[in-house]
């Protein structure tokens, strides 16, 4: 029983908590995938936005030597004495660090140089009129020439061959804005800046992690984290950056702004993810471009996904708790009643009464409980009738129907019970054999109705006239015994066998008429006569037969007389 | 019995089976440990070439067909070839593509391995001209050919003919101030020289050293006259149009007229009379090369008329089993000088830096 009602609350409970952890683990699984992919995608929009940033940041660094330029071209304009100009051109090379050279190109004279400084180690040089060289046929003097003034030309990125020097060969631009007198175009300002410098304001700001890329608008690496990619096209190779990177050659094409991608790791590379930015370059109607790109370990990305798994794990393992507590708290609400009621059942098949049970409640535990208390109704009261009739039954076979006495099986059950208690209590008892004389007559003359009323007449005087504690009963026809208990002397059971033969002497009234019965009675002693009930009861019938036979000898002497 | 007998036959299937396991797991196993090297040692042919040479989807039928990787690298001018055959490092190049000229210069160092032409089938497919190799200059030494041609172009003049009522017949028109700002030249010391050189009516490739001097006068003069000079294809195609330039003298020959005419420009092409520069791009198999086999495979791959034809039709470039189309109407008028050697690559160098910088005739 015991483990069957463990079995109930156990299954019950357990249910309920495999519902609830795997309703949790469900949540959590689906929150972590769609936030892993929420937390990716917004890694990768954040590091697009950067490379925007970036980009933008980039471009206002153009801007500002776009102004620079365009301010010492209008500078030029005015500024009739070149020493003086000179001055203004170092002076700017002396605040901007990644300016190489300024010069003043005139639009005459196959684009002679007319005022250069160049930035020699750490020195400002203005170099001698008689090495000024003609640079008409570069696109910066060139393509400056045709713009209005203020404005200016932002040429493509190279590497610097303009100095015989070895060590000028690096990678520059250069940024060149009309100088305009009266209408007229004189010629050009050019500042050449030094990319790697240039740059360094804007990547460097970049954590380590991040690696910085620039193409021109044909796909040729102009920065790459790895610098033996970059100005491919200057050793006569090319290394195109949607060569590398596919999805970079709508870019190029134009057919995108930007894109977002991801490189799987290789064993020597860890997993990367790009993002590429097409920025606009030059002035506006050029439709010049360069790509800026970011990369960015996938490891970063994950680990904020890591961590999200883990606090979803967390937060999962509490909920499971919960869950399961929640479990055997429902568990043993629904149960602990069913246990009452099982715990009456118990009780009541015990035949015990039991505490009250739940029949107040409303839902099915209170129904169950009301059926439960009709069934125990209905079985007492089934018990009780079956009790009733029970002693009915042992009435009807212990007892005379007609007299109301007990009968010989009772008597035969009985006489051991009091033999074996007069044994212990060392009291003697007595055994009276009752029988009437001459009944068949009786019946013969009268019929059996008076039979049996003389027979219920017998009963009541032998109850009348023995005691209160003596048994009497019938045992078959008009055989009648009394059995009287601590009976000690043989004077005190004759006592009690005169009053009986004496209670015969008075004719019984028999529907109102004198009835005379005669009776015979023997009487045997326990231990006296006997030691066990049969031969107490053979010797008290021998009593009573010897009785009879003095009875009839003594009538035949009255007839004789 | 018989449940003895099949007992004993079930305890040895999974006896076997077990073994089969093993074994498989093991060979796994070994797979796995072995996987890395046996990519590392696939088979890595080299090769240096020109932009379009060996494009990807050419390369892959390749590959595939001799399961082996081939890693082209590509340069645009003969320094940049020269300096990356020349280098030590890396595992170097086993086959290179490059005109006579530089043939010739890697036969004089050594650097290259005589062909056996009949290994390469479709040398047989050629047109007559390029089988008899003999004839070709550069390309062989001591009666063994080191090089079999693969592509040609002149470097002819491409022209605009909305400015152009009739082609120009010389090169001197790159001088002519008439077409001032309008003109664009190669950037190439060594072609620069060779082409003032035949301006002058000198031999291009063996000037007097006493000649560099007025050379280079004349080469600023070309600098004055030029609207810029190009290095990539597809700069001179944006020059072209967006300065209106008249005339060019086009490296990239038909490959660089093909480009300008896909731009949707109307130019023609002529070769002038004082003739036409010419590289003559052979494919050859350098000393270093560690599978002989493989790449002379490769130069017989190349003359397959199937790759061939893909090659001109993508490139514009003449092949050399068929005659270019791209000269008929205009026809060459002068002769076609491929390139040798020239006398000093330094010191046309050095004097090309200065004069592209800008410096002054009265400096040379």
């Amino acid at each position: 029983m015991a483990r069957m009602k463990w079995g109930i609350a156990l299954r019950l409970g357990a249910l309920l908590a495999s519902f609830s952890v795997f309703a949790a683990v469900l949540a959590g699984y689906y929150t972590f995938d769609s936030s892993r992919e929420r937390l990716q995608g917004r890694a990768e929009r954040s590091l697009l936005a950067t490379t925007q940033v970036l980009a933008r940041h980039m471009q206002a660094g153009f801007g500002t030597v776009a102004r620079d330029t365009a301010f010492m071209a209008s500078v030029a304009a005015t500024e009739m004495d070149r020493g003086r100009l000179a001055d203004v051109f170092k002076a700017s090379l002396a605040t901007h660090s990644s300016y190489q050279q300024i010069r003043l190109i005139s639009a005459r004279d196959h684009g002679l140089e007319l005022v250069r400084i160049d930035r020699q180690g750490d020195a400002l040089v203005r170099v001698a009129d008689d090495l000024l060289q003609e640079k008409a046929h570069f696109p910066f003097v060139f393509e400056a020439l045709g713009l209005p003034a203020g404005t200016v030309y932002m040429s493509e990125f190279g590497i610097n061959h303009e100095d015989a020097a070895k060590d000028s060969a690096l990678p520059v631009f250069s940024v060149a804005s009309p100088v305009v007198q009266a209408g007229q175009v004189r010629g050009v300002v050019v500042v050449r800046v030094a990319a790697e410098p240039f740059l360094r304001n804007f990547n460097a700001a970049l954590p380590t992690p991040y690696g910085f890329f620039l193409s021109n608008r044909w796909g040729d690496f102009l920065v790459h984290p790895d610098a033996t990619q970059t100005f491919g096209f200057d050793r006569g190779q090319r290394i195109l950056i949607q060569e590398s990177f596919a999805q970079v050659a709508a870019l190029i094409d134009g057919r995108a702004e930007d894109a977002v991608l991801s490189q799987p790791g290789t064993t020597d590379e860890e997993a990367l993810v790009f993002s590429f930015v097409r920025m606009p370059f030059g002035s506006q109607g050029e439709g010049r471009f360069m790509v800026v790109g970011l990369s960015q370990p996938l490891a970063t990305v994950q680990g904020e996904v890591l961590d999200l798994g883990r606090s979803i794990l967390k937060i999962l393992l509490v909920l499971s708790v919960v869950g399961v507590a929640l479990a055997a708290g429902v568990s043993r609400v629904v149960t602990q009643p069913l246990q009452v009621l099982v715990k009456a059942a118990q009780v009541f098949s015990r035949g015990q009464s039991h505490g009250a049970l739940p029949v107040q409640r409303s839902d099915e535990v209170g129904e169950l409980a009301r059926s439960f208390h009709d069934m125990e109704q209905q079985i007492s009261r089934q018990l009780t009738e079956l009790s009733v009739s029970r002693d009915a039954m042992a009435q009807l076979a212990h007892h005379d129907t007609l007299t109301g006495l007990p009968n010989r099986r009772m008597f035969e059950q009985r006489l051991p019970q009091v033999l074996e208690l007069s044994r212990r209590s060392g009291r003697g008892c007595a055994l009276l054999f009752v029988d009437l004389d001459d009944f068949k007559s009786i019946n013969d003359a009268h019929g059996h109705a008076v039979g049996d009323l003389v027979l219920q007449a017998v009963a009541r005087t032998i109850v009348g006239a023995v005691r209160q504690v003596d048994a009497v009963a019938r045992l078959a026809g008009d055989e009648f015994t009394v059995l009287c208990e601590n009976v000690d002397s043989d004077d005190a059971a004759l006592q009690i066998v005169d009053k009986l033969e004496h209670a015969f002497d008075t004719p019984f009234d028999i529907d109102g008429r004198p009835f005379p019965v005669r009776a015979s009675v023997g009487l045997s002693l326990f231990p006296r006569d006997a030691h066990d009930a049969h031969t107490l009861l053979a010797s008290a019938d021998e009593a009573m037969y010897r009785v009879k036979q003095s009875h009839r000898r003594r009538l035949f002497v009255s007839l004789r007389r | 019995m018989a449940f003895r007998a099949l007992r004993q036959a079930a305890d040895t299937l999974a006896r076997q089976m077990r073994c089969a396991s093993v074994a498989l797991l093991l060979a796994m196993g070994m797979g796995a440990l072995l996987a890395p090297f046996t990519a590392q040692a696939a088979t890595v042919l080299r090769v240096l070439s020109w932009p379009g040479y060996a494009d990807p989807d050419v390369v892959a039928v390749f590959e595939k067909r001799h399961r082996v990787k081939v890693e082209v690298t590509t340069v645009a001018s003969d320094e940049v070839l020269r300096a990356k055959l020349d280098s030590p490092d890396g595992a170097g190049f086993d086959l290179v593509a490059a005109n006579t000229a530089e043939i010739s210069r890697l036969i004089a160092h050594d650097k290259l391995i005589p062909l056996l032409s009949g290994n390469i089938p479709n040398t047989a497919r050629q047109l007559l001209r390029f089988r008899q190799l003999q004839s070709i200059a550069g390309i062989h030494r001591r009666g063994e050919v080191y090089a079999m041609p693969f592509t040609y172009s002149e470097m002819g003049l491409v022209y605009d003919r909305q400015q152009f009522s009739t082609p120009p017949r010389s090169i001197a028109v790159l001088w002519d101030v008439r077409w001032q700002g309008k003109v664009l030249a190669f950037a190439d010391s060594s072609h620069g020289f060779s082409l003032a050189a035949m301006y002058r009516g000198l031999a291009p490739f063996r000037v007097d050293a006493s000649r560099f001097s007025a050379l280079a006068k004349d080469l600023v003069a070309l600098r004055r006259n030029v609207r810029s000079f190009y290095s990539l294809p597809e700069e001179s195609v944006e020059l072209f149009r967006k300065h209106k330039v008249a005339v060019m003298h086009a490296n990239y020959g038909q490959q660089q007229l093909k480009q300008l005419r896909d731009a949707g420009l109307d130019v023609g092409y002529v070769v002038p009379k004082e003739g036409a520069l010419a590289w003559l791009d052979c494919w050859a198999i350098t000393r270093r090369s560690t599978q002989v086999a493989l790449a002379t495979e490769w130069i017989n791959y190349m003359l397959d008329p199937a790759v061939s034809r893909q090659f001109t039709r993508r490139q514009g470039l003449a092949n050399t089993l068929e005659e270019p189309p791209v000269l008929a109407g205009d026809g060459p008028m002068g002769p076609i000088v491929w390139l040798e050697p020239v006398e000093d690559e330094t010191l046309r160098a050095r004097l090309w830096q200065r004069i592209v910088s800008g410096d002054r005739p009265n400096r040379f």
